[in-house]
């Protein structure tokens, strides 16, 4: 008997120590019953061979594409995405660029390129050389990311054709996610792509832009990496063979259902595995990044069943999280499929949940750009605004208030302070248009990371969470692999929040939709029923305002306007002078909502949106009001910690 | 400057030395170093804590009228920007603009401007703690530490420039050095393991800054007992501050490891009680009322102690430096 609750003490300890959830519940699925297809249908795959010389930053690439005409259109000419060449010089789309505020800014100190050595289209036993037509260039524009094949014959809706290709690439130094640094490679954007068919038979082609991302067909992409003996490799997919062989490291990594592939290769790679709800987790980070690796698995922990209760589950068997050394820190944050980059540097402390910020959201472009994969160039903010506003979340959920700094008693919330970011540039353009639309950086990284983050925590707020939760669940389970559109969000949303929420979210997206709730009027006085002239009983009565006052009793109103396009609910708190405080729920819908006010003793100030729920709200400073002859409430709080902290420096330079 | 009138003699080998005060126990002399005890100046103390609680309101007087302008008029007051998450503090800050910047210029020249005219304080505490009246060696009188300590206000400054111009060529140094240092071993070591060895290099020149910090301090008490034992009309800057600077040097060589740890746990002690303040601050969060006046009692206690430490460590500087 005595040894039974020692044993159960030592199996809860075992428990909680081989758990690596322990102490949280596991996150139940937001919406268990949208489907979700299993796989995405193979359109563009891949079978490709690079070797990687690292003194002079090339790869040399060579394989077959085995292309389907998905479209309901016949087709007569490809695509080819060429984007190393966005770093070949000053003349590319990208270069000339004049956009400052975002990454990117700097010119590579070596240059980059891709160079077609071969195209062939292969039918029966004929080979095609469709080289010597393709148009890499558009007249009077230098750029050469962006090239149109002819074919010779056209392609019929649903049959396939392949395509032979053989390549040259020079990396350039890191620059926008790509490149080398000394002898660290990563590799990106790095082999001849076809650009995405659309269902009308028009293809989605367009340069690297600056602020650009991707937007791609799927297939299975199986590639073979050949680097020098004693590198070590990162790889969309689960490596399905590795040797060594003269003095070369070859691994093959095969991986379906995916619409990308990128690598990297450094001989000063450290390594740490962790099987995370069957997944295979590896991170690979420079030397004296031990903890940071840690800090990168323990957001996998949470995040793989956070995100798979939330977006449906993670369809892959592997996961590499790639952390740059701080030289190549341009490397980092960025999303390809299964391969993720990280970055900050090895002092950042625990309490700056910086680490977990930026490996945390390019998990989670896993489900926004990965498995929805919409039109990155056309709507940027499909893929970084949902999965900012994820992120948050997701931050949230996991660290509480303080999720962006909990540290010294500050705790600063990631979406909290977004919100401010989101207001500064709210009416300076569109959320919802293409990246190469965007006229600077800031505003880019502003409306669609930000502003579309803070939107959708204020239809969260407004409209309740659980909705939220359950419509992004929805929308991404229901376009997993379907490549969604910004009419689709916008349905899902009314389909499982309302018209009203939908319309918000349309206004806030297309038309620059804003908002500001304002307390303009406040009065209360004590109550009385009406003076004045009565004819009652066949006798006129005159009846003074002495006569009919009730000074147990106070009346009053207060004035809400709401100014702007977006109409959300809100709540009023009415503050009495005893103290009392009641609150009012207004739809929002018209442009001002008096509200009467009655109790036992005089109104002393009144709130609009007390909670913070409108982080939208564009002038947060006019929410509230104190009647005039009232004491205000004051500062006390900054008084006091804005005199220790001065009486502390002071010790510090006084003696 | 002046030749120096008559010392009122105030050796402190000679502490029953007539001054020229009639009763010798009512003279004032210097103490002996076995007599020089922060504990025995807790009025000293006080006042050190309440010049510091003056000079901080009047820093915290822009920011709190700032933020009453913004928040006074909330139902709760300033309560949201000790919310968690800092919606309202973010808010606050990120649409501040001009008045942020002229808060915040206004309070750092204020406490640049309270920095030197602490020198006087600083002086009239040395001045207590260095003399005494009659055999008890009492404290001396509010307005004779005021007047040393006026009197010992530019030598005190010049040490406090000269010292500051010292330790920042030093950290300056350090910062080229370390940085240095992680240049030559990023390729080798990688750019986290070539971090530490940058710390650990710049670290060694800031305590090495520190070290100079202690001499200085040496060298301040050694002016502000002079002064205080000198009946001088004026005083000659110069020579004080040399005189001082070699008394400093000549006590560090014999005693600076007893000097920098006596310096080093009582600062050690300080930061802890900052910490501690904030910890406070942090858990008594948004409340106002009872709690917050708790938290001002307590945050002033913080102050005070700190003031208490250093008022011990000036003294064991005066003990040091004999």
């Amino acid at each position: 008997m005595r040894g039974r609750p020692l044993a159960a003490i030592f199996m809860a300890v075992a428990l909680a120590i081989a758990s690596p959830s322990s102490g949280e519940p596991s996150p139940s699925d937001v919406a268990p019953d949208a489907p979700m297809a299993e796989h995405a249908g193979n359109v563009a795959s891949y079978t490709l061979r690079a070797k990687l010389d690292p003194v002079a930053h090339t790869v040399h690439g060579e394989g077959s594409i085995v292309w389907r005409n998905a479209s309901s259109k016949p087709v007569s000419e490809l695509w080819l995405h060429l984007y190393l060449n966005a770093f070949k010089n000053q003349s590319s789309v990208f270069m000339r660029a004049p956009i400052g505020g975002f990454r990117g800014g700097r010119l590579p100190s070596s240059w980059g390129s891709i160079d077609l050595k071969r195209l062939v289209l292969v039918s029966g036993d004929q080979r095609i050389d469709l080289l010597q037509k393709i148009e890499l260039r558009r007249p009077n524009d230098e750029d050469e990311t962006d090239a149109r094949v002819p074919l010779p014959s056209e392609v019929m809706p649903g049959t396939a054709i392949t395509l032979e290709v053989e390549w040259d690439d020079k990396l350039p130094s890191i620059v926008e996610r790509t490149g080398y640094d000394g002898s660290f490679h990563m590799v990106g954007q790095w082999f001849p792509k076809i650009a995405k068919l659309e269902p009308n038979g028009t293809f989605a082609h367009f340069p690297f832009h600056h602020l650009g991302e991707f937007y791609s067909d799927y297939g299975t992409y199986d590639v073979t990496i050949d680097v020098p003996e004693g590198f070590i490799v990162g790889a969309t997919g689960p490596a399905t063979s590795v040797k060594d062989e003269s003095g070369r490291h070859i691994e093959r990594h095969v991986q379906e259902d995916v619409h990308d592939f990128a690598w990297t290769a450094w001989d000063k790679f450290q390594t740490r595995k962790e099987k995370i709800l069957g997944v295979d987790v590896t991170v690979l980070f420079p030397p004296g990044y031990d903890d940071h690796a840690e800090r990168e698995l323990e957001t996998m922990r949470f995040a793989l069943p956070h995100y798979g209760a939330r977006y449906g589950r993670y369809p892959y068997p592997v996961l590499t999280i790639m952390h740059p050394p701080e030289s190549a820190s341009e490397a980092g944050g960025m999303e390809y499929p299964t391969l993720i980059t990280t970055g900050q540097p090895s002092w950042l402390p625990r309490g700056i949940w910086l680490v977990e910020a930026v490996t945390i959201h390019e998990f989670g472009h896993q489900y926004f750009y990965g498995l929805c994969a919409s039109n990155e160039d056309a709507w940027p903010f499909l893929d970084e605004g949902l999965n900012q506003y994820a992120e948050n979340e997701a931050l949230t959920a996991w660290k509480g208030p303080g999720s962006t700094i909990d540290f010294a008693g500050l705790k600063i919330s990631e979406v909290e302070a977004q919100a401010e970011r989101a207001r500064q540039f709210g009416h300076d353009e569109k959320i919802a248009q293409g990246a190469g639309e965007f006229a600077t950086g800031n505003t880019y990284g502003a409306l669609v990371y930000s502003r579309t983050a803070v939107l959708l925590e204020t239809i969260a707020r407004a409209y309740g969470k659980p909705k939220l939760d359950r419509a992004l669940g929805v929308y991404a389970r229901r376009f997993r692999f379907k490549h969604p559109t910004p009419n689709d969000l916008i349905a899902t949303i009314r389909d499982e929040i309302g018209a009203g929420a939908a319309e918000n979210l349309r206004t806030a997206l297309f038309e620059k939709g804003w908002v500001d709730y304002a307390i303009t009027q406040m009065s209360s006085h004590p109550s009385h029923s009406a003076a004045g002239m009565f004819d009652r009983a066949g006798k006129r009565e005159t009846i003074s305002p002495d006569q009919t006052a009730n000074p147990n009793r106070y009346d009053g109103s207060v004035l809400v306007m709401r100014r702007g396009t977006l109409r959300f609910p809100v709540q009023i708190e009415l503050v009495a002078t005893d103290g009392s405080r009641s609150r009012v729920t207004w739809d929002g819908e018209a442009d001002s909502y008096r509200i009467p006010y009655s109790g036992s003793s005089a109104l002393r100030a009144a709130i609009v949106d007390p909670d913070d729920t409108i982080l939208l709200d564009d002038h947060p400073d006019n929410d509230f009001a104190t009647a005039i002859g009232h004491p205000t409430a004051g500062a006390p709080r900054v008084l006091e910690r804005a005199t220790f902290w001065a009486a502390t420096l002071l010790g510090g330079l006084a003696p | 400057m002046t030749e120096p009138r008559d010392d009122v003699d105030l050796s402190p080998s000679e502490p029953d030395t007539p001054a020229d005060t009639g009763s010798s126990d009512e003279s004032l002399r210097l103490l002996e170093p076995g007599e020089i005890r922060a504990r025995r100046r807790p009025r000293a103390v006080f006042f050190v804590w309440a010049w510091e609680l003056a000079c901080a309101l009047f820093v915290a007087t822009p920011i709190h009228a700032w933020a009453k302008a913004a928040f006074g008029a909330r139902p709760d007051g300033d309560a949201v920007v000790f919310r968690p998450g800092g919606h309202e503090l973010v808010s606050w800050l990120g649409q501040g603009g001009p008045t942020l910047a002229v808060v915040v210029r206004t309070a750092l020249v204020s406490l640049v401007v309270f920095g030197v005219l602490g020198q006087i304080v600083t002086g009239a505490l040395v001045a207590s703690l260095a003399t005494g009246i009659g055999r008890s060696g009492r404290a001396p009188s509010t307005t004779f530490a005021l007047r040393a300590g006026t009197s010992s206000f530019f030598p005190l400054l010049g040490v406090g420039v000269i010292a500051s111009a010292v330790e920042g060529f030093i950290v300056g140094i350090g910062l080229f050095a370390s940085s240095a240092v992680a240049r030559a071993l990023e390729s080798s070591l990688g750019d986290a393991r070539s971090f530490t060895a940058r710390v650990f290099v710049l670290g060694l020149f800031v305590v090495a800054a520190l070290v100079v910090g202690v001499i200085a301090d040496l060298a301040r008490v050694t002016i502000a007992r002079d002064v205080a034992g000198t009946t001088a009309a004026l005083i000659s800057t110069r020579p004080l501050m040399r005189d001082a600077a070699t008394s400093a040097l000549a006590t560090a060589r014999r005693a600076l490891g007893r000097a920098f740890l006596a310096w080093g746990w009582r600062a050690a002690a300080s930061l802890a009680l900052v910490w501690l303040g904030a910890l406070a601050g942090d858990l008594v969060g948004a409340r106002a009322g009872g709690a917050l006046w708790l938290l001002f009692a307590f945050h002033q206690l913080v102050v005070f102690l700190r003031a208490g430490l250093r008022a011990s460590w000036l003294a064991n500087a005066l003990r040091l430096t004999g």
